[in-house]
C-alpha cells in the first residue's frame, strides 16, 4: 500500500510537491498580498541562503514532529528537496504520533550519539525539548529550529512563521469583512502548545481592538471533530454568529460542515494553514480565507542556513517564512503555485 | 457472612423485585448525575433544553455510545479494550481509501470498513486469549498497531470531503430521518441490539459471568476463549460501525481521528455504574454515562467556558457520578 | 462474681462459678443491625491461659460478638471491662494497643514480602534520624516471635511460597505483639487439613502455657474438644450456655447450637447398588496422580480420604476435563469417554461440585438464577441461544423449592446466601444439566451443622434416583458416616480401600498420613 500510484486527488493532498520554480512564486505572492507579514529580511528567504555550491557533504538530522500533518509533510519536502540540492544528506528522524516530547529528547539524544554534524529540529513542545537541545550543544552539535521556537538552548537559528503576525491578518480581516460589528468565534488550538497561544494572541490583538466584536473563545485542539461539535453547539446558543476564526484548517472545515447542515451559509470562515482541501473551499466560496504559511520555505531555508553555519559563516538569528491571506480572489493562482 | 451483609443482601432483592424498576435503580446514579446537570445547564442557558440542542447532543453522543456499548461487554469480561479509538481510525481509512483512491462504490466500500473493525477486534481476542496475555497489555499494543496502520496507509494524510467521490455516503452521518440523525438512529440501533444480547442470549449470560468468576464459569463448562473472542469481535464491530458514522459524519478519514475515544468511552461505562472488575453493569447504565459526558461538553461550549476549565470539570463530574453511585449502594 | 452481674437471658444457663480473674469481660452486650438483632444482652468472660471457644450456627451472633472485641463494631449496649476497668475499643487499633490481637478468618498478609517483613508491617523498627528501617531489627524481632510460638520457619521465606497453615502461624506471630494478652482466632482451621490444625493446636497450647487468654471460634466441633477449656454456645444472638469442656459433649453442643435433637447427623439412606456407572483406570499426571483407578455403582457413595495434596481434588479435576491427564480410561455406562473439557464431561452427564464453592463452584457476583442455569443454558426451554430472564427465573424457582434454597428470591446474588444455601445453588446448577454422576468435593466445608444434613439428604435424593456419587472429604466422621466404601489416597496413588463396616478413623488416618504402608495382603484392601 506505501508505493500505490498517485491519483489526481492524492497528488493535490501532496502540499508542495511542486518543483523549486512553481515554489519561488509563493513569497513573492505573500508580499504582494499580505505587506504585514512579509519575510523580514526584505529578501527572497528561497534564494537569500542558497542552494550552497561546493560545501562538504554534511550530514544533517531532520527531527520531525505530527508526520501525518500536510504542513510538516511540506516542511520535510523542502528540507529533503533543498539538502540534494546542497549535496548533504539528511535523515528524518519522526516523532511518532502518540509519543509525547519526553521521547523526542530520546531522540534528540540518540541523534548526539550518532554524531551528526547538525541537527535541523521541529519539537512539540517548546518547555520540554531544552534538555535534547542542550544534549547537542554540550556535544557541540549545532541545532537550527523551524516552526516553533525553544524556550531554551542554543540555536544557530529560527526558522518560522511569524504566527501572532499571521493571526492578526486574519483578525484584521474578519473585522474589516464585518464592518467592526459582530460575534466571532474564536477555535483555538491547543493552548498548552506556543503556536496555539501565539495564533489566539495575534488573532485577539486585532479582534479587540474593535470595540463592537464580541469574541467567544473555544478550544478545538487542532480536530476537525471537535470543530464540528462545538459549532453545532454554539450555534444553538448565539444564533446571531457572523464569523468563525480558526486556528488550523480541519475546525475550519468542521465549522463549515457545521453551518452546511444548519443551512446557514451567512457566517464568515477563516481558517489557517492553507492545507488544499481548505483552499478548494475558499475557491469555492465555501470558505472565506484561510492563512498559508510556507512550510518548504522553512525546510529549504533551514537547511541552507545549517550548511552556511557548517561552513563557518554568520547566519541571522531569526528567519520569518513568511504568510499570506488566501482568499476567493487569489485560491486558483495558490493552487496553481502549490500543487502545478 | 456478616449479619450487616445478609440485610443489604435483603433490600438489593426487594429493589429488584420489579424488572424495570431494577434496572432504573441500578443506573440511578448516572441518571440522577445527568438530570441534575441538566437542570443546571438549563437555569444557566435556557436553549440548552431545545429540541434542537438536544439534537446536537444526542449526534455528539453517538461515537461515544456505540464505542461505550462494545466497551461494557469488554469490561463486563473482565478486560478492557484501549484500540477502538484506533480501529475506528483504520476502519476510517480503509474506507476512505477504497472510495476514493479505488473507485469503489459506497455500500462495499462500507461494508469492508465494518468487517475491517471486527478484524480487528478478532485479532485483540486472539492475543488475549491465544497469548493469554492481560488486555490491557495486548490492547496498548493494537492501539499503537492499529495507528500506525492507519498512518502507514495514508502516508498520514486526511482525505477530505469524501461525498465528492461517494455522494451517498452522508448516509451514515449527516441525514436524518424523521427529523432524527442517522448518527443517532445507527447508535440507537447497536444499544439495543447489544442490550437484547446482554439480557436474552447464552453470550450475555457468559460475558458477566467470565467477569463476575472465570474459573467458575470454566467449572461449568463454558468455552471461555469463544467467548471472550466474540466479545473483542464485537468490540471491533462496533468500532467498525462507528468508524462509517464518524467518517461520513465529517465527511472526511483521518489517520488520527478519535484518537483519545478508548478513554472517553471507558469513562462513559465507569459512570454507568459497570465495574472495570468485571461481572456487573449495563449498557442502559453506558449510554447515559455517555450522553452526561455530551451534556457536559456541550454545556460549556454554551456558556463559553474555557477549554481549560472544561477539561477540570469533565474530570470532576466522572468523579463526582461514581461517586453518587457508590453512596447509593452504601444507602442500600 | 462475675456470674450474678451477667445478666443471662432466661434460655441460658447459669454460669458456673469462675475460677481465676476474668481478663476480659463482656457485660449485657446488644448490637442491632436494621431489621435484625446480631447480640442480644450477651455475657462473656475469659481468663488468663485458657481457651475459650466460642460456637454456633452462622448467624448465631459469633462474627459480631468477635468484630466488638477486635474493635471493628461498636456495642449498642453493654460494657466491655479489661482487667476489671471498663473500656472503650473504638477501632482495631485501639484493641490492638489495649493487648488485644485478632487473627480473622482471611488472611491479611502480602504474599510476595518474606515472613519476617510481614510480622513487622506497619510497625517496623526504625533508627537514625531520618526513619529509616531498622532492617536486622526486623528480622531479629521475626525470629524471636516466630521463636516464642516455637516455629523453626525461616523469615526471610518469601509468604506465598508457604501452606496455608503455616501461613496462619505467619499471622499468628503478626498479631502476636509483645504485649499481646488476648488473642482471637477466628475460624483458624477452615482451610486446614486434619494434621495442620493438629500443628496450629500445639502452638495454642504453647502459648496457653505462658498465660495468653484465647478466644478461638471454629465451625468444627472437633477443634472444641480438642483444645478448649471452656465453651459458650451462642444461638440467634442469645448466649444459651457457658460450661467448661468436659461437660460438654459434642451431641450436646449440637443440641444447643441447633435448639433441637439431630437425630442422625448422618442419615445415609441404603440402596443396593447397580450396574457401574464409571469407571476410572489408570489415571496417571506427572508428579500428582499415579494410576489411580476404581469404579463407582448407580446408588453408591464412594468416599475420597487422604491429605490434602495426596490427589483427590486432583483426581476430581482430571475425570471433569479440567486438568490434562498423562495416561487414564475412563469408561462411563460402560463406553469408553474423552473428557478434555468441562463441556464434555456434563454431556457425559458428570458433575463437579468443586471444594471451593466461592472461587470454583459459583459466580458470586451473579443471581441464584444465573448460576443455576450456567452450565446448561440450554435445558431451559428457549430456542438455542437464548437464554430469556422469565425463563431463567422458572427454572431457578423450581429448584428454590424442590431444594429448599434458603433466597428471597431468584434475582438475589449467590454472595448474599449462606454457606449450605450456596452449595444447593451448585447442587441446583448440576440437576439443570441432568448429571447422574455428582463428585463432590468437601460437600459440607464451611457449612452449619443443621445444612450439613440437608445436603447429606439431598445426596441420598440423588442415590435414590440411581445417581453415582463419588465423595472427597477432609473430615473423616463424614467420610465414614457417608460413604458405601472409601478409598485412601497418599501421593497421587491408592494406598487402600475399605468399606464402611470395615473403616475406622484411626486405620484412614493410618493411611493418609502414610505410617502404615501399603501390604499387598491387608485386610483393608478390598
Amino acid at each position: 500500500m506505501i508505493h500505490r500510484p498517485l491519483t489526481r486527488r492524492r497528488a493535490a493532498a501532496l502540499f508542495g510537491t511542486a518543483s523549486l520554480g512553481l515554489m519561488l512564486g509563493a513569497p513573492a505572492l505573500a508580499q504582494d498580498a499580505t505587506p504585514g507579514a512579509s519575510p523580514a529580511a526584505g529578501g527572497d528567504p528561497m534564494t537569500m541562503y542558497g542552494p550552497v555550491q561546493g560545501n562538504e557533504a554534511y550530514r544533517l538530522a531532520f527531527m520531525q514532529v505530527f508526520p501525518d500533518n500536510p504542513f510538516w509533510q511540506a516542511l520535510r519536502e523542502g528540507v529533503e528537496a533543498r539538502a540534494a540540492e546542497n549535496g548533504v544528506t539528511v535523515d528524518v528522524i519522526s516523532l511518532p504520533t502518540n509519543a509525547g516530547v519526553s521521547d523526542q529528547v530520546a531522540q534528540m539524544e540518540d541523534a548526539v550519539t550518532q554524531g551528526y554534524d547538525g541537527i535541523i529540529l521541529g519539537t512539540i513542545d517548546a518547555a520540554g525539548i531544552v534538555p535534547g537541545i542542550e544534549a547537542a550543544n554540550a556535544a557541540g552539535i549545532p541545532v537550527l529550529a523551524v516552526d516553533t521556537a525553544p524556550a531554551g538552548g542554543e540555536l544557530v537559528s529560527l526558522v518560522q512563521t511569524d504566527n501572532i503576525a499571521a493571526s492578526r491578518l486574519a483578525g484584521e480581516f474578519i473585522v474589516e469583512q464585518l464592518g467592526s460589528q459582530g460575534k466571532v468565534l474564536n477555535l483555538q488550538g491547543d493552548l498548552a502548545n506556543q503556536t496555539g497561544q501565539a495564533r489566539n494572541d495575534g488573532f485577539h490583538e486585532a479582534v479587540d481592538a474593535a470595540a463592537g466584536i464580541q469574541v467567544i473563545d473555544q478550544s478545538a485542539h487542532w480536530r476537525q471533530e471537535e470543530g464540528l461539535s462545538i459549532t453545532e453547539n454554539i450555534l444553538t446558543s448565539d444564533p446571531d454568529l457572523a464569523a468563525i476564526f480558526a486556528a488550523n484548517d480541519p475546525p475550519a472545515l468542521g465549522a463549515l460542515q457545521a453551518l452546511k447542515s444548519a443551512g446557514r451559509d451567512d457566517v464568515l470562515i477563516v481558517g489557517f494553514d492553507a492545507i488544499p482541501d481548505a483552499v478548494e473551499a475558499v475557491k469555492n466560496g465555501e470558505i472565506t480565507a484561510t492563512i498559508a504559511q510556507f512550510p518548504r520555505v522553512m525546510g529549504t531555508v533551514g537547511v541552507d542556513l545549517l550548511v552556511r553555519h557548517l561552513n563557518g559563516e554568520e547566519v541571522p538569528a531569526l528567519v520569518d517564512s513568511g504568510a499570506m491571506l488566501v482568499t476567493q480572489e487569489n485560491a486558483e493562482q495558490f493552487q496553481q503555485e502549490q500543487g502545478g | 457472612m456478616s449479619a450487616g451483609g445478609a440485610i443489604a443482601g435483603e433490600a438489593r432483592s426487594v429493589s429488584g423485585r420489579r424488572l424495570s424498576l431494577g434496572t432504573v435503580w441500578q443506573t440511578f446514579g448516572p441518571l440522577l448525575s445527568l438530570i441534575l446537570l441538566s437542570l443546571v445547564l438549563w437555569a444557566l442557558e435556557p436553549v440548552f433544553m431545545s429540541g434542537n440542542n438536544w439534537l446536537n447532543i444526542a449526534r455528539q453522543a453517538s461515537l461515544v455510545a456505540i464505542l461505550g456499548t462494545g466497551m461494557t461487554f469488554v469490561i463486563l469480561t473482565g478486560g478492557v479494550d484501549l484500540s477502538v479509538g484506533s480501529i475506528v481510525a483504520l476502519s476510517s481509512v480503509v474506507g476512505g481509501i477504497l472510495m476514493t483512491e479505488r473507485g469503489w462504490s459506497m455500500w462495499p466500500a462500507v461494508l469492508v470498513m465494518v468487517l475491517a473493525g471486527a478484524a480487528c477486534g478478532l485479532v485483540n481476542g486472539l492475543i488475549v486469549t491465544l497469548g493469554d496475555i492481560p488486555p490491557f497489555i495486548v490492547t496498548l499494543g493494537t492501539m499503537q498497531i492499529f495507528r500506525g496502520a492507519a498512518l502507514q496507509l495514508t502516508d498520514g494524510k486526511p482525505i477530505f470531503d469524501l461525498t465528492a467521490v461517494q455522494p451517498q455516503f452522508d448516509l451514515w452521518g449527516t441525514r436524518e430521518l424523521f427529523g432524527v440523525p442517522s448518527p443517532v438512529i445507527i447508535t440507537g440501533i447497536v444499544f439495543l441490539v447489544a442490550f437484547l444480547v446482554l439480557r436474552y442470549t447464552k453470550l450475555g449470560l457468559y460475558t458477566y459471568a467470565i467477569g463476575g468468576n472465570e474459573q467458575a464459569t470454566r467449572f461449568s463448562g463454558v468455552h471461555i476463549d469463544r467467548y471472550k473472542l466474540a466479545v473483542y469481535s464485537l468490540m471491533g464491530l462496533a468500532a467498525g460501525i462507528a468508524g462509517v458514522m464518524w467518517s461520513s459524519r465529517l465527511n472526511s478519514t483521518q489517520p488520527t481521528v478519535a484518537a483519545g475515544e478508548e478513554l472517553n468511552a471507558i469513562a462513559a461505562v465507569v459512570i454507568g455504574g459497570t465495574s472495570l472488575f468485571g461481572g456487573v453493569g449495563t449498557v442502559v447504565g453506558t449510554l447515559i454515562g455517555a450522553v452526561l459526558m455530551a451534556v457536559i461538553r456541550n454545556g460549556l461550549n454554551l456558556l463559553h467556558i474555557s477549554a481549560f476549565f472544561q477539561q477540570i470539570v469533565i474530570g470532576a463530574v466522572i468523579i463526582l457520578a461514581v461517586l453518587i453511585d457508590r453512596l447509593r449502594q452504601r444507602g442500600s | 462474681m462475675s456470674s450474678s452481674t451477667l445478666a443471662a437471658p432466661s434460655a441460658a444457663e447459669p454460669e458456673p462459678a469462675a475460677t481465676g480473674t476474668p481478663v476480659l469481660e463482656l457485660r449485657g452486650i446488644s448490637k442491632r443491625f436494621p431489621g435484625v438483632v446480631a447480640l442480644d444482652d450477651v455475657g462473656f468472660d475469659l481468663r488468663a491461659g485458657e481457651v475459650h471457644v466460642l460456637v454456633g450456627e452462622n448467624g448465631a451472633g459469633k462474627s459480631t460478638l468477635v468484630k466488638i472485641l477486635s474493635g471493628i463494631y461498636q456495642p449498642d449496649a453493654g460494657e466491655i471491662l479489661l482487667d476489671g476497668r471498663p473500656v472503650v475499643l473504638r477501632d482495631p487499633h485501639a484493641a490492638q494497643k489495649l493487648g488485644i490481637a485478632t487473627v480473622h478468618q482471611e488472611l491479611n498478609l502480602v504474599p510476595h514480602l518474606d515472613v519476617a517483613r510481614n510480622i513487622c508491617l506497619g510497625r517496623e523498627p526504625t533508627r537514625g534520624p531520618g526513619g529509616l528501617i531498622d532492617w536486622p531489627g526486623v528480622y531479629g524481632i521475626a525470629r524471636a516471635r516466630l521463636a516464642a510460638l516455637g516455629l523453626g520457619l525461616d523469615p526471610r521465606r518469601t509468604v506465598s511460597t508457604l501452606g496455608v497453615a503455616l501461613q496462619q502461624m505467619v499471622e499468628i506471630a503478626k498479631a502476636l505483639a509483645a504485649e499481646a494478652r488476648v488473642l482471637i482466632l477466628d475460624e483458624p482451621t477452615a482451610a486446614l487439613t486434619a494434621e495442620e490444625s493438629e500443628q496450629l493446636f500445639a502452638i495454642v497450647d504453647t502459648l496457653r502455657a505462658k498465660g495468653t487468654a484465647i478466644v478461638l471460634i471454629s465451625h468444627h466441633l472437633e477443634d472444641a474438644t480438642r483444645a478448649g477449656d471452656r465453651a459458650t454456645v451462642l444461638r440467634d444472638g442469645r448466649r444459651v450456655a457457658t460450661r467448661p469442656m468436659a461437660d460438654l459433649p459434642i451431641p450436646e453442643m449440637i443440641r444447643l447450637m441447633v435448639g433441637r435433637e439431630l437425630t442422625q447427623q448422618f442419615p445415609k439412606a441404603d440402596i443396593a447398588p447397580g450396574p457401574v456407572a464409571i469407571k476410572v483406570e489408570g489415571l496417571s499426571r506427572a508428579g500428582v496422580l499415579d494410576g489411580v483407578s476404581f469404579e463407582v455403582r448407580r446408588g453408591e457413595v464412594l468416599g475420597l480420604a487422604g491429605l490434602v495434596g495426596a490427589g483427590r481434588s486432583e483426581t476430581a479435576r482430571a475425570i471433569f476435563g479440567i486438568d490434562p491427564v498423562d495416561a487414564g480410561r475412563i469408561e462411563i455406562d460402560g463406553q469408553p469417554v474423552r473428557i478434555d473439557h468441562p463441556r464434555q464431561a456434563i454431556r457425559q452427564g458428570v458433575a463437579l461440585l468443586p471444594e471451593d464453592r466461592k472461587q470454583q463452584g459459583l459466580v458470586l457476583l451473579l443471581s441464584v438464577a444465573d448460576n443455576i442455569a450456567l452450565a446448561a443454558p440450554e435445558k431451559l426451554g428457549a430456542p438455542a441461544g437464548l437464554v430469556p430472564p422469565s425463563a431463567r427465573f422458572a427454572a431457578a424457582r423450581r429448584f428454590v423449592d424442590a431444594l429448599r434454597i434458603k433466597t428471597p428470591g431468584p434475582r438475589q446474588r449467590a454472595m448474599n446466601l449462606s454457606g449450605g444455601n450456596q452449595q444447593k445453588i451448585v447442587l441446583a446448577k448440576w440437576l439443570l444439566t441432568e448429571a447422574d454422576i455428582f463428585i463432590f468435593d468437601e460437600p459440607t466445608r464451611g457449612i452449619d451443622v443443621g445444612a450439613k444434613v440437608e445436603v447429606y439428604k439431598l445426596m441420598n435424593g440423588l442415590l435414590e434416583r440411581g445417581a453415582a456419587i463419588v465423595m472427597i472429604s477432609s473430615e473423616l466422621p463424614e467420610v465414614l458416616g457417608m460413604s458405601d466404601r472409601i478409598l485412601v489416597l497418599r501421593d497421587g496413588r491408592v494406598v487402600a480401600e475399605f468399606d464402611r463396616a470395615a473403616a475406622t478413623q484411626e486405620a484412614i488416618m493410618a493411611y493418609a498420613a502414610g505410617g502404615t504402608e501399603l501390604e499387598p495382603d491387608t485386610e483393608a484392601v478390598a
